[in-house]
């Protein structure tokens, strides 16, 4: 059966509006077609919501922003859809989440649900700025036309047209947005009156629905909003029969507004046509985007299979009406969850059940039977298909029965365990809260997303190679399927009954590339290398500021004795040149690898010695159990900058242990205080301040806000800060906290306090901008009072990197990536913020994403160039990577923070080490 | 549908769980599960629910829809469209769905050689007109060796509030149980049927007289299925319009049965790989635990699939063997499984499926497999 659709689309064509996300009002759902959805739940709503996309996402995540990767390379991040690992730079893999353990059968029942996290830190949802208002009926004889009204943000934002043109070279870009043409001159928006009152939705539909005659066959119907393509007799009253009483009802449809085709109030509605005509082209739904799964290039190997297919969506932008479109991927496996658990035991008998639990929980899976997905939340294993569940009707029935019964499906394992989805818990209107769940059996359900990705790295390799785009690949793609639509005359038909058409090509327009940006060291300067790295020049030239390493420990397992003793003879030849003062360090022998070794003697050690400086850990294999245990000790109960290298990642080539080496005390020094590589910056007094959160993968975690700001003008000095949040607490009282905390300590060092400060807050979707905007903004102002005469001016930015805006350039008539510092700041812009897309990297592989900074506040009266070319530095200041990164380093280091805290520590780490980025 | 939802409403009284019109559906899908039809073609199929319904029976192989209302089939026909799920496991059986605009006064070719056809709540929408050719369509051109129509009984509506006069606005007769049954009979003596009468929706206890709220008559055809020579006799043109065409990935189709085989083949070999490397392994290694008490834990339904592989390589363990990284397994080996025989029936094929996408010892009589690729 196939998911609801959100709209009722009354003919084959038209839609209802005023059902999108976060549109307040009118959240009620159209009712669920017969025959009863397979939905072996307690509670259908959420289920349905889940089913139609609305539900929680599976946490994204898996570093995508810190190394420069194309579009290809972050379309594997969407498709694996789950937090996998990040490399530190020594070559650790940082361990996965932590995953609810589950028990043995029959020695208990899996552990209860974990506290669940009722508000997102952000409430979703938040009233969109472009929600339909609809005017009381009334005598309005004649309307002009106009816009949907948006309520004006802080920032205030430039009439169009009128945007600064700024410096930078003229670069003609191409965008991943398609231009859409309204041939028609309006859309009509009716109130429709039922008289008596009709309650049922369903009800309303049908009675205006016989009425095709007088409203025609395109139709966009909520219940009582009505928007039609065409101007109507006014006043309309028609008349109706209620079936069941024989009642006579009235239905008044009378015009409220004259809308532009272009409204924003038409979006939603427009929307839902498309997916007619995705649909209409054969493709499949799965989640929010479109799949062609009979074109799917199968990995027989990994039993995975790649479907292409495209996420599409209408959106009003500065420059009108576009299509946005990207070619995208969905990873999947080809056989059953079961099957896949049958791999697993054979691979690891003993320890199946924990395993099974690790590697399922938290992917989300497809069923054979009908088009949901669902997040594995649990392993219930005391559970089987003869167990039974209660369908709507109040009949009991097993799922073995129904599975039969409904679908046909002969379940042939009687004694698997079943999944458990939970869907996100629903606000009752009595306000109680509820619990829900939803039981798959593994035999009928598909894993969506590659499972366990660190195992088998050629895995992730052969299946980025098949997902990877040239941009002129990504090009090829985009072009195809306007092709197709105009080829199709339904396709094409189903768009024209509202009059839009669509450009046949994508939308071209004129990009700016930044001036390059001068990178200061010790003692030289230079302007780097067109692809914006500089790593050559970073282990050949001193540093601003090294920190001399007098008294540092080395701790090694007995066995990698000799190891050790290389690492300390190449560290003592490249520290010279980076201007880098290494002493010998103290060595510390362990007699074995385990955890409880290192533990053990690192905790001694420490307790005893109160002047080390750092500490540096060889560990013989990526393992996240003591990467994650040296961490806690150094970064929370024995505060010390602390480095834990792989040996493997030693081993190999010797020139491979050069390079590594020279990274890692690149990496030392940063932990330690010291400073790297700077640009300059023009603005005095300025602080800026980076901010983002990491969320656990499993519900009910406390999220946890990573907030860095800088403490002096060359922007080289940071200072740190982490809160745990818990699920319902505001955001921001912890920011100011943060801030007050920051500006105390920026007064200390510089004995003033900044002038203008430059907020980046990561991790901030579209629907949460207004709750920055109307709380968080005001909190962190509030701060100020804290000071005496204080009131500095404000810039607060939100950078988006999870957008589907693609730029291509053309050079030679090839297609290729634009250069890294590329801005666009006009037409496929917010009409409703001031915004701006900033590519600042150079992808290696791929496409090129920008980055998207929406401008929420400026009372430091900046310009808009003056943003973009601060920005740009920032993206420049990222200690990590000797080249340009996707967001400005302060978002980079609060992001690394947030994760390290989240995801390794489990706790905030010790405030002696906040004044270094010992988080690297 | 409006016509299934308001006859709820009607009956909100006099209750029928599950609804009538689902009762209705499921009498279908029971017919079809007892007599396996291949063919199955729904007049007046509406919004395909029961299309929907009988993809699932999987004895159908090609199942058809007509509608003289071509926008309710074009609304609700994407639910007929095979889901992602089909292509990743795709059916052993074809199965094709298509959907027809035209009406049922209308003879085309296109819904000629089905097996059943179901009349569901359809006769009583029909003009007096139509009504009349209706039986010639139906019984002597189509001629499938099972009808099913099912239409309102009149007797009922006394007990349905509300209804004054027809069930639906749209109904142009309802029939009592005589006139259903004399015009079923008629037409089946005409055209060389059978028919037997049933219905669904029980009268209240004490008014069985009344009949079934909707009555059914099913029609069994009493001579031969015709031969192919006298069906192209009927020489008709095309008058119906496809407005939907349906193909589910199916094993039938050699794309994905090449799919299904390869990966089979993939599969299989690595099982037979790792047991034999284990068993190799084994030969040096003491045991430390005692593997019994290890195997207490597992499930029951786990412990069989993994022993009945084991004990199959066990068998056939002689034949493959190791050099240096590579592992050989014989094809007959591979083909000798029950799954890979299965899916490709003779030897002969299973190689011709295999070419080129296994790789394949010099004499091509082998699977090679790279202990290294873990």
């Amino acid at each position: 059966m196939e998911p609801s659709r959100p709209f009722r689309l009354p003919g084959p064509g038209p839609a209802l509006p005023g059902r999108a996300r976060g549109l307040p009002g009118r959240a009620q759902l159209p009712p669920q077609p017969a025959p009863p959805a397979p939905r072996p739940s307690l509670a259908p709503l959420s289920t349905l919501l889940c089913g139609l996309g609305l539900g929680e996402r599976p946490c994204p995540s898996l570093e995508a922003g810190d190394w420069p990767l194309g579009r290809g390379a972050t379309g594997v991040v969407e498709a694996l859809a789950r937090p996998g690992p990040a490399e530190e730079e020594g070559g650790v893999a940082v361990p996965t989440c932590q995953r609810t353990r589950i028990l043995w059968r029959g020695r208990g029942d899996a552990l209860p649900a974990p506290p669940r996290r009722d508000a997102a830190v952000l409430s979703r949802g938040k009233p969109h700025t472009a929600a339909p208002s609809l005017h009381p009926p009334g005598p309005r004889p004649s309307l002009p036309p106009a816009s949907a009204p948006g309520s004006p943000p802080a920032a205030s934002r430039p009439v169009p047209g009128t945007k600064p043109a700024a410096k930078g070279t003229p670069l003609t870009v191409g965008l991943n947005s398609v231009k859409i043409h309204c041939q028609n001159d309006a859309v009509y928006q009716y109130h429709v009156t039922f008289s008596p009152e009709v309650e049922c939705r369903s009800t309303r539909f049908a009675m205006l629905k016989e009425h095709r005659a007088v409203t025609g066959d395109v139709t966009a119907f909520d219940g009582s909003i009505l928007y039609l393509p065409i101007l109507l007799p006014q006043p309309v009253s028609v008349k109706a029969q209620r079936r069941s009483s024989g009642e006579e009802i009235t239905i008044t449809i009378q015009i409220t507004k004259v809308l532009e085709p272009s409204s924003d109030l038409c979006i939603p509605f427009y929307n839902v046509v498309f997916r007619r005509v995705m649909r209409t082209l054969d493709m499949k739904l799965v989640r929010r985007n479109f799949f062609e799964p009979s074109q799917a290039t199968i990995l027989q190997h990994y039993r995975l299979q790649i479907w292409p297919g495209y996420s599409v969506s209408i959106r009003k932008k500065d420059g009108g009406l576009f299509l946005l479109v990207d070619a995208i991927h969905k990873v999947i496996r080809s056989d059953s969850v079961l099957n896949f658990m049958h791999t697993i035991y054979k691979q690891n008998v003993s320890s199946f059940q924990d395993e099974c639990t690790k590697q399922l929980v938290g992917n989300v899976v497809i069923t054979r039977y009908n088009n949901r997905t669902y997040r594995i939340d649990d392993i219930d294993w005391n559970k089987t298909p003869r167990d039974s569940f209660t369908l709507a009707s109040g009949e009991e029935i097993t799922f073995m029965d129904y599975y039969s019964k409904a679908y046909g499906i002969t379940i042939r394992e009687l004694d698997q365990p079943l999944l458990v989805h939970r869907p996100r818990e629903k606000q009752m209107p009595d306000g109680k809260r509820r619990m829900d769940m939803v039981l798959l059996v593994p035999e009928l359900t598909f894993m969506t997303g590659v499972p366990d990705i660190r195992k088998d790295s050629r895995l992730v390799k052969d299946v980025m190679r098949e997902m990877l785009q040239s941009p002129r690949q990504h090009y090829v793609r985009l072009t195809s399927l306007l092709r197709r639509i105009s080829d199709s005359p339904e396709a094409s038909g189903e768009l024209m009954r509202w009059g839009l058409s669509l450009d046949p090509d994508i939308h071209r327009t004129q990009g700016r590339v930044l001036p390059a940006e001068r990178i200061n060291l010790r003692q030289s300067s230079f302007i780097p290398a067109e692809d914006l790295t500089w790593n050559k020049e970073v282990t050949r030239e001193a540093s601003i500021s090294a920190i001399a390493v007098n008294y540092w420990l080395l701790v090694y397992p007995k066995r990698l004795q000799g190891l050790a003793k290389d690492l300390v003879a190449t560290m003592e030849s490249v520290c010279g040149p980076i201007g880098m003062h290494i002493s010998r360090p103290a060595l510390v022998e362990l007699k074995d690898d385990r955890i409880e070794s290192y533990a053990k003697t690192i905790r001694s050690v420490l307790g005893s010695e109160d002047k080390v400086q750092l500490l540096l850990c060889i560990i013989s294999s990526s393992r996240e159990d003591l990467y994650a245990a040296i961490k806690k000790l150094c970064c929370v109960q024995l505060p010390v900058p602390s480095q834990v290298i792989n040996a493997q990642s030693l081993m190999g080539q010797s020139g491979k242990m050069r390079s590594v080496v020279q990274k890692v005390l690149l990496q030392m020094n940063c932990k330690l205080g010291g400073e790297l590589w700077g640009v300059d910056i023009p603005l005095k007094q300025l602080m800026v301040v980076g901010m983002d959160i990491y969320h656990g993968c499993s519900k009910g975690m406390r999220s946890v806000i990573g907030f860095v700001a800088s403490m002096n003008h060359v922007l080289t000095k940071w200072y740190s800060r982490v809160v745990f949040q818990m699920p319902h607490q505001e955001i921001a009282d912890s920011l100011r906290l943060c801030l007050a905390d920051a500006l105390q300590r920026f007064h200390e060092m510089n004995h003033c306090l900044p002038k203008k400060i430059v907020v980046y807050r990561d991790g901030v979707s579209d629907s949460q901008l207004d709750t920055v905007l109307k709380y968080e903004i005001p909190q962190m102002q509030k701060c100020f009072d804290t000071f005496e005469n204080y009131q500095p001016s404000m810039v607060v930015m939100v950078v988006q990197k999870q957008i589907s805006t693609n730029f291509y350039a053309f050079t030679a008539e090839q297609f290729t990536s634009p250069p890294p510092g590329t801005v666009i700041d006009h037409t496929v812009t917010s009409s409703d913020w001031q915004d701006f897309f900033l590519l600042a990297h150079r992808s290696r592989q791929g496409c090129s994403i920008p980055t998207r900074y929406i401008c929420l506040l400026n009372t430091a009266n900046l310009s808009c160039e003056h943003l973009q070319r601060l920005t740009f530095k920032l993206c420049h200041l990222y200690w990590n990577w000797p080249g340009t990164v996707r967001v400005p380093a302060p978002c980079k280091y609060a992001h690394k923070l947030a994760f390290l805290s989240g995801q390794v520590l489990h706790h905030e780490p010790s405030a002696q080490l906040c004044d270094k980025l010992f988080f690297l | 549908m409006d016509k299934n939802f308001q006859e709820e409403r009607l009956t909100a009284i006099i209750k029928f769980t599950p609804p009538l019109y689902k009762q209705r559906y499921q009498f279908v899908k029971d017919l079809v599960g007892k007599y396996k039809p291949k063919k199955v073609v729904d007049l007046g199929c509406a919004d395909c629910t029961l299309l929907w319904m009988l993809k699932f029976c999987s004895c159908v192989e090609v199942l058809a829809g007509l509608d003289i209302c071509a926008s309710v089939m074009k609304e609700n026909m994407h639910r007929l469209s095979p889901l992602p799920g089909d292509y990743l496991q795709p059916n052993e059986r074809s199965l094709t769905v298509t959907l027809h605009h035209g009406s049922v006064a209308h003879k085309d070719p296109c819904l000629l050689g089905f097996d059943l056809v179901t009349c569901i709540e359809l006769i009583e929408h029909l003009e007096q007109s139509e009504l009349k050719k209706f039986p010639e369509v139906v019984f002597g051109f189509m001629a499938p060796s099972i009808v099913v129509i099912s239409t309102p009984n009149s007797e009922f509506n006394s007990l349905l509030p509300g209804v004054t006069s027809f069930r639906h606005p749209d109904h142009k007769f309802e029939w009592n149980q005589a006139q259903f049954q004399s015009w079923a009979l008629e037409t089946a003596g005409r055209y060389d049927y059978s028919v037997e009468f049933t219905g669904v929706g029980h009268p209240p206890t004490g008014m069985e007289n009344v009949g079934f709220c909707t009555q059914i008559g099913v029609f069994f055809r009493k001579y031969p299925q015709t031969s192919d020579s006298a069906q192209s006799e009927k020489p008709t043109e095309a008058v119906y319009k496809t407005v939907f065409r349906a193909v589910y990935p199916s094993l039938k189709d050699e794309k994905y049965l090449q799919n299904a085989v390869v990966s089979e083949v993939i599969f299989t070999a690595q099982i037979i790989k790792r047991s034999l490397l284990d068993r190799l392994m084994s030969e040096h290694e003491e045991y430390n635990e005692d593997p019994t008490e290890r195997k207490s834990e597992f499930q029951p339904s786990i412990k069989c699939f993994s022993e009945d592989l084991e004990k199959l390589v066990a068998e056939k363990g002689v034949e493959q063997f190791v050099n240096g990284n590579t592992v050989y397994i014989p094809l007959t080996t591979i083909f000798s499984f029950p799954k890979v025989n299965q899916l490709c029936g003779t030897f002969e094929k299973f190689c011709k499926l295999i070419a080129g996408k296994v790789t394949l010892s010099s004499d091509g009589s082998a699977v090679l497999v790279n202990t290294e690729h873990e």
